[in-house]
């Protein structure tokens, strides 16, 4: 029981530490993308859309060449400990919230921030006050869809956290454990924890974003 | 008519080079014989006129994959256990099972850390994090391991000990900066100019078995393949000893 | 300084719209058919859309400073907080508060009592009407900007008439204390006669390939503009005296008295009539029995060449009560007719035109 609970345990651990740490960043830069015309707003964009389209282990590469030795040494003691596991999650979250949150920001009709704004609110009174309430169904669907490819993470995660049970074995990499040593029964119960997890995680994500599509305003 | 032209002349280099070169002697090695294997290959194209085509991996890994049904000639591993799975399996002869090489264990630093002073068991004991190939899975993990239950570390070091896919996974996880501390074979160490060596664990036993595939259509090409292996000609040796490999005998 | 100095282009998607104005009437009105160029208009008045060529001022300030209340076709209400939230925004973003008569008045025309707790997105397309025209009125107060899309639409003809006079009493209000300008977007030209001072019509050119070029015409009064756009040289505002069966009888300033449709109207209803120039005869002598109704006595004023036709000003004399405008009929008759009648400036000549003539353009 305790090879199920240990990688489970680590698995949620590192999945919600890396979203809180793309939470901010990630709604940001998704409020950037959909309300700002900038120069070099399709390279912004296609930077955060990256770690989504390459191998995760080529993100997992180019993480372990910021930080390690190898590279510009930013970090080597960082590597293959928890925080090398959150930060691989976190990359690889990133685009996913980022995007997610441009959607939900594109769903709020930006003539009723032009209206809050001449009613007198300023820029940062409208955005807490009209702009967040109205997205805030699809910027959560956008953290739990992030926290669902958190939990998942695999390719980055190897490559610069590596296997230390307690501490950056997530099920993932127990799973890929258990099939390097022919353990399939341990395997299989591991998968099972794994698809239940992300089953539930995906099925919330999809109820908060169906909701989202109620809050439009009185139809005139 | 013109547009399909280019596609047809495309279609006959393809039919054409397959006709000309020989099918390749498909061999899976262990992860530390990447190096060894691209030379000695190179050796045995140039003697019998067959290219390898080689796959490498923790021999635990590659092991599966042939037990999982992967077409192959040859399996070398870093230990007889993988070879005596695939006998169990009747993958391979028992009497196809050959002893070919050795290597030595060594105990590794990140190149550029600072010199070591101390004992290699307090070099250990000072570990943040170990690095080893995985510790039961792959061969390499299994030498190390075995080494420090003999020291008596290993129990303090279990839980401070990151797991590698294979050793040259280990090796570079210490090169990287990640680890400070690894135990790889020492061929490994040689190749790599991101660590530095500072021990080396006496008598590890760590020997290489091979074995030609029941199933294969060349068998006496692999057994020469494994001759080359085993060192039974001058030249072979000289490559084995100059990648580091310890020759049987000795 | 005047309320309006606007000179700009704005082009975009297949939109061209040229709008001049130099004018310092209070209540602006602009007429012309359903399209995009009315609310973008607007839109480039409350600097939310910026002139591609040109500048807009108001009082002399570039637009998009300044308080503004604006009632927009698609309501703009924020949905997620309740009706008297919204209000309460623009209570607070006003310039200065309403009178606490006119407020209630406000709240009392529109009905907007049971509203005020429920959640916005939960009205229904006239509740929310209702709920953004007093929004736009509470902001712009009385010296903000007020600009109103199509504010008496798909009210029912009650409610129309409630908050039209409500409109009016506050348009009162305002001239008083302060002035701040207000425009209306209305497609109903009688509403806008009501309301307004001055009213741009917005002339639209399709071309072939589905380009609109727009362009505001000149402003003119309501009334002209209301004529033109429904061909009635004459309009004439007053009460109804009394009603017998189908007709009605309806006294001119001067005192004449003539004879309209009298279906739908009650004594004692102001309204607007028209008649158009073609429908009048003129006549050098009384004719004796004829089937007009409405005969009237006055002197050639003016005679204007028109082409087809000449169009005289007949001028019915009479100062009756505070009324010193003299009125004047205009009717068209053709060149042989001036000629062979003798119609020359000063001359007296009687008016006939039938009481079916006279279309009854707005009731109030």
């Amino acid at each position: 029981m305790d090879e199920l609970l240990t990688p489970l345990l680590t698995s949620l651990s590192v999945a919600l530490a890396a979203t809180a740490l793309v939470a901010v960043p990630g709604v940001a830069l998704g409020w950037l993308l959909a309300r700002r015309r900038f120069p070099g707003h399709a390279l912004v964009d296609g930077l955060v859309q990256l770690p989504l389209v390459i191998p995760a282990v080529a993100v997992g590469y180019c993480l372990l060449w910021l930080l390690g030795e190898t590279g510009l040494a930013l970090a080597p003691g960082a590597l293959f400990t928890r925080k090398a596991a959150v930060l691989a999650a976190a990359v690889m979250a990133l685009p996913l919230v980022a995007r997610m949150a441009r959607l939900a920001f594109e769903g709020v009709d930006p003539r009723l921030e032009r209206m809050a704004r001449s009613l007198g609110l300023s820029p940062s009174a409208t955005l807490l006050r009209v702009t967040l309430p109205l997205a805030r169904r699809g910027l959560a669907g956008a953290l739990v869809l992030g926290f669902a490819r958190a939990l998942g993470e695999f390719g980055a995660t190897v490559v610069v956290a590596g296997l230390v049970p307690g501490e950056t074995e997530t099920l993932a990499l127990a799973i890929f454990e258990d099939i390097q040593l022919g353990d399939e029964r341990a395997a299989l119960r591991l998968v099972l924890a794994a698809a239940l997890l992300s089953f539930a995680a995906v099925a919330l994500a999809g109820r908060l974003a169906s909701g989202s599509q109620h809050d439009r305003g009185a139809r005139p | 008519m013109p547009r399909l032209l280019p596609l047809l002349l495309l279609l006959l280099c393809a039919c054409g080079g397959g006709a000309e070169r020989p099918e390749p002697l498909r061999v899976h090695a262990a992860a530390s014989l990447r190096d060894l294997f691209a030379e000695l290959g190179s050796e045995f194209e140039a003697r019998h006129g067959v290219p390898l085509r080689l796959t490498t991996g923790g021999s635990n890994l590659i092991a599966n994959q042939v037990l999982a049904g992967a077409p192959a000639d040859v399996l070398v591993s870093a230990s007889a256990l993988e070879v005596e799975r695939l006998v169990e399996a009747g993958l391979v002869p028992a009497s196809g099972v050959r002893e070919l090489f050795g290597n030595a264990l060594v105990v590794v630093v990140p190149e550029g850390a600072p010199g070591v002073e101390t004992s290699v068991e307090v070099l250990l004991q000072g570990a943040r994090r170990l690095s080893l190939a995985h510790p039961r899975a792959v061969p390499a993990g299994r030498y190390a391991r075995a080494w420090l239950v003999e020291l008596g570390l290993w129990d303090e070091l279990e839980q401070r000990t990151l797991a590698g896919m294979d050793v040259r996974a280990a090796l570079a996880a210490v090169a990287s900066g990640g680890a400070d501390v690894g135990v790889v074979y020492r061929t490994d160490a040689m190749a790599s100019e991101g660590v530095r060596v500072v021990h080396e664990v006496p008598a590890a036993g760590v020997r290489y078995a091979g074995g030609v595939l029941a199933d294969s259509e060349r068998p006496e090409l692999a057994r020469q393949f494994l001759d080359l292996c085993s060192g039974a000609d001058a030249e072979g040796r000289a490559i084995l000893e100059a990648h580091g490999f310890l020759l049987l005998g000795e | 300084m005047s309320r309006f100095e606007l000179d700009l282009a704005f082009a975009r998607g297949d939109l061209d719209l040229t709008w001049q104005l130099s004018s310092d009437c209070a209540w602006l009105g602009l007429f012309g058919a359903s399209g995009r160029g009315k609310t973008t208009a607007l839109e480039l008045l409350l600097g939310w859309l910026r002139p591609d060529r040109g500048s807009a001022l108001l009082g002399g300030v570039p637009v998009g400073a300044g308080p503004v209340g604006y009632a927009p076709q698609d309501l703009l209400l924020l949905p997620h907080w309740t009706v008297a939230q919204n209000l309460d925004a623009a209570r607070e973003a006003a310039p200065e508060p309403l009178p606490p008569a006119l407020e209630a008045a406000l709240l009392a025309a529109l009905e907007l009592e049971p509203l005020l707790a429920r959640q916005a997105s939960a009205l229904s397309g006239g509740e929310g009407r209702r709920v953004a025209l007093a929004r736009a009125v509470l902001a712009a107060a009385g010296t903000g900007l007020l600009v109103l899309d199509e504010p008496l639409a798909s009210l029912d003809r009650g409610r129309r008439q409630l908050v039209l006079g409500f409109l009016l009493d506050l348009a009162d209000w305002r001239r008083t204390s302060g002035g701040g300008p207000a425009v209306v977007v209305s497609h109903s030209a009688i509403d806008l006669m009501v309301l307004c001072d001055e009213v741009q019509v917005l002339e639209t050119e399709v071309a072939p390939g589905g380009a609109r070029t727009s362009r505001f015409l000149a402003p003119g009064a309501p009334a002209e503009v209301l004529a033109e756009e429904g061909g009635y040289d004459n309009l004439l505002v007053g009460t109804v005296e009394r009603v017998f069966g189908d007709a009605a009888s309806f006294v001119l300033p001067g005192g004449a008295e003539i004879t309209i449709p009298g279906r739908d109207l009650e004594a004692g209803d102001r309204v607007v009539l028209g008649l158009r120039g073609d429908d009048v005869l003129v006549a050098t002598e009384d004719p004796g029995a004829v089937s007009a109704r409405n005969v009237l006595e006055g002197r050639v004023a003016t005679a204007t060449q028109r082409g087809a036709y000449v169009a005289l000003g007949i001028d019915l004399g009479g100062e009756a009560g505070g009324d010193a405008r003299r009125l004047v009929i205009e009717t068209h008759v053709t060149e042989g007719a001036l000629r062979d009648l003798d119609l020359e400036l000063g001359r007296s000549v009687l008016l006939l035109f039938k009481t079916r003539s006279i279309a009854i353009l707005a009731r109030r």
